[in-house]
């Protein structure tokens, strides 16, 4: 039998909250890009595309990073529980 | 026949169709507006890998009826390729730079198909304009690799204007954010070398460049045989385009003496016509 697979509200909203930050952090990047690089303030609308796709691959991360890291924690616990 | 279309008033022109095509008439209008800055030079080439024959006949090469079939191959009926494909360059180089060359030397040799043929295979021409301007043209008929060129080079930009293809001599900077990603990348992925040449060759640049137009569908011999037609209606054509066709075929027929003849050549005054063009 298939199992209903729940996702809370808390979750979804942590997980939107995320993308917000890394999309807002996105937009810093390409600030710094312009002022660095010295380029064109019509990039901040030209290049939301490439902004768009940086945020997605940071978002990425942050999944790879949390799975990684919860990975890590759960083996330390079996661990931790077996010696105990 | 240039004397007898002005005594007569009949229209004439010569099958030079890029006249009639929009990406050059745009190409000349860029150049004209000093897109590429100062021109310097032309630099030109039709290379095909071809035998250039158009029929079969029995006899073969030299026979009395390849003569006639076959008459681009003999040289008293045909220039060759300068005539046949130069020519269409010839008049390009002189509407770009807005004026007639000075001189013209070339070299020209038969050294692919010696089959009875006369008209040379292979040619490197140097048209030498004002202001120290050179319009370099080769032709070829045994190698297809370069294909079919015309740049024109000026200190500001060039132009492959057979690509319909536009080249900044200082090509347009990326977005600030790709150069960013593009020098992280770079920081983490680039090979660091532990020795190499100790000077940096000047390499071709790598830059795919712009359009010049966006009408590079349109069929410049069928624009050029509506303008031909329209013409005929009308009863008068500019000048421009006669006088076009005249000066390409004088330039080509220099050029194939010239190439014959080893010599530097420049056109006798009694063939200088005197622009009609308001």
């Amino acid at each position: 039998m298939i199992k209903d697979l729940i996702i809370k509200e808390k979750v979804i909203r942590r997980e939107i909250v995320l993308l917000g930050i890394l999309f807002l952090f996105a937009n810093l990047v390409n600030v710094y890009a312009i002022v660095v690089h010295q380029g064109n303030w019509t990039e901040l609308a030209s290049q939301f595309h490439v902004v768009g796709l940086l945020t997605l691959f940071l978002y990425a991360v942050s999944w790879f990073g949390r799975g990684l890291f919860y990975s890590i924690r759960a083996a330390w616990r079996r661990t931790k529980g077996a010696q105990s | 026949m240039y004397d007898a279309h002005i005594s007569s008033g009949k229209i004439m022109l010569i099958g030079h169709q890029r006249l009639f095509s929009p990406v050059y008439i745009k190409a000349l209008e860029m150049i004209n507006n000093g897109d590429l800055g100062k021109i310097t030079k032309l630099r030109g080439w039709w290379t095909r890998n071809t035998p250039w024959i158009f029929y079969d006949v029995p006899g073969g090469r030299g026979s009395a009826l390849d003569r006639q079939r076959n008459w681009r191959l003999y040289w008293d009926y045909s220039a060759g390729q300068i005539t046949e494909l130069g020519s269409h360059h010839f008049q390009l180089a002189n509407w770009v730079l807005g004026s007639e060359p000075l001189s013209v030397m070339g070299s020209g040799s038969l050294n692919y198909h010696n089959d009875g043929r006369e008209v040379y295979d292979n040619y490197s021409l140097v048209f030498t304009y004002p202001d120290g301007v050179h319009f370099t043209y080769d032709l070829l008929d045994s190698n297809r690799h370069n294909g079919v060129g015309f740049q024109v080079l000026g200190n500001e930009g060039t132009m492959q204007l057979e690509a319909n293809r536009h080249f900044a001599e200082q090509p347009p900077r990326p977005p600030a954010i790709r150069t960013l990603i593009h020098n992280i990348e770079k920081s983490i992925f680039e090979t660091i070398p532990i020795g190499g040449a100790t000077w940096i060759p000047a390499e071709a640049v790598k830059y795919g460049g712009n359009y010049i137009s966006a009408d590079y569908q349109l069929n410049e011999t069928l624009l050029f045989l509506e303008g031909f037609v329209e013409f005929v209606r009308k009863g008068e054509a500019p000048p421009k385009l006669t006088e076009e066709g005249y000066n390409a075929s004088t330039w080509s027929l220099l050029a194939d003496e010239a190439s014959r003849t080893g010599t530097i050549l420049t056109l006798p005054e009694k063939y200088k016509i005197k622009s009609r063009q308001a």
